[in-house]
């Protein structure tokens, strides 16, 4: 079942008369995002999985309060949110300057063989992890649900309950972090991208 | 710059940030592209995409084995669950009719064709029909033996070899 043939609102009114298999879908079509917020804000894999299987609990049982209108995501979204929040009590805020920047300064070269390249990948993207568990867990679930799930500013702030400009505000500051922690990876040539 | 008053207080990053996120006007994301001409414009720009190209690809892209099922399980949805749970359709006459040719089939292999022929003919009751097999036995011992004598015979003992 492609995503392209049975919608979310289609598939949400069938869940809501009962039917197995329209649920089924909704959990293997959302469980990679929800696992992937909840891992990145409670920074482990068991309190992730966890988290992933209450919030479909909580959605299961509140599905009604669902609107079709409205993007599934970013109302998966907030219950993610609230559920992960709640697992960390509110203790969210870890310095930013625990991370070593000379630390980050593995490049990938792209004149290394394939798996040697493949391995310096791995190793930046462990890198751009580590930079990002140096966020706050709100700026963290942020910075995932708008860049790694591309939801739109509106819908993050549907998801969060904040304001759209205090979502684009949190997100420039959690980018400026970023860009300080992983200055040595993000060494682009001028030329390369274009707008 | 004295067009676009929203975006001279802006600072380049947030002014690159903008134009990535599609929030500048046409004439302000015009005047960014012409400054791009800049290398330190074009640079911010380049980190900026950059940033978010790995931004997009950080984090695990699938969930561990098993959670998926877990949580189908946890939600009474799973294939096994529906299994056990789901309503059972009643059983059809024809598995009662089979079921009664199996037995008149056994019954014919053990007894012989009287005994097989009655579960036929009372089949009606379905799994009751076992109940009817002893009848003919009863039936042909009963043809077979000698009749009862009367009450009066035996008392006078009429007719007593």
């Amino acid at each position: 079942m492609r995503r392209e043939e049975v919608t979310d609102a289609t598939l949400a009114k069938k869940a809501r008369r009962g039917d197995p298999e329209a649920w089924r879908t909704l959990v293997r079509r959302h469980t990679p995002m929800v696992y992937r917020l909840a891992n990145r804000m409670l920074r482990s894999q068991e309190d992730a999985e966890d988290a992933a299987q209450e919030v479909f609990v909580r959605m299961h049982k509140s599905f009604h309060t669902y609107d079709p209108n409205r993007p599934l995501s970013a109302w998966l979204g907030r219950i993610t949110y609230h559920v992960c929040l709640r697992r960390i009590g509110h203790t969210s805020r870890r310095p930013a300057d625990g991370l070593d920047p000379v630390a980050l300064a593995a490049l990938p070269d792209d004149e290394l063989p394939s798996p040697e390249r493949a391995a310096a990948g791995r190793e930046s993207d462990d890198i751009v992890n580590r930079a990002v568990e140096q966020l706050s867990a709100q700026d963290r679930f942020l910075i995932t649900l708008r860049y790694r799930e591309g939801l739109a500013d509106g819908e993050v702030a549907e998801a969060t309950g904040m304001n759209v400009n205090t979502v684009r505000t949190r997100l420039f500051r959690a980018r400026k972090t970023l860009k300080r922690l992983l200055a040595p990876v993000l060494g682009a040539e001028p030329g390369e991208v274009s707008p | 710059m004295t067009t676009l008053p929203e975006t001279t207080m802006m600072s380049l990053e947030e002014r690159v940030d903008a134009y990535l996120d599609g929030l500048l006007s046409r004439a302000e994301a015009r005047q960014l592209e012409a400054e791009l001409m800049d290398p330190d414009v074009s640079q911010v720009l380049a980190e900026a995409v950059a940033l978010r190209e790995l931004l997009a690809e950080a984090g695990p892209d699938m969930p561990p084995d098993g959670l998926m099922e877990r949580i189908e399980a946890s939600l009474g949805v799973d294939p096994h669950t529906e299994l056990l749970t789901a309503p059972r359709k009643a059983p059809k006459r024809r598995r009662f009719l089979a079921l009664r040719g199996v037995l008149g089939g056994f019954a014919w292999s053990v007894r012989g064709p009287a005994l097989a022929t009655a579960p036929a003919q009372s089949a009606s009751g379905g799994l009751k029909t076992v109940g009817y097999t002893a009848a003919p036995l009863n039936a042909i011992r009963a043809h077979d033996a000698a009749p009862p004598r009367p009450m009066w015979k035996r008392v006078l003992r009429v007719g007593r070899k």
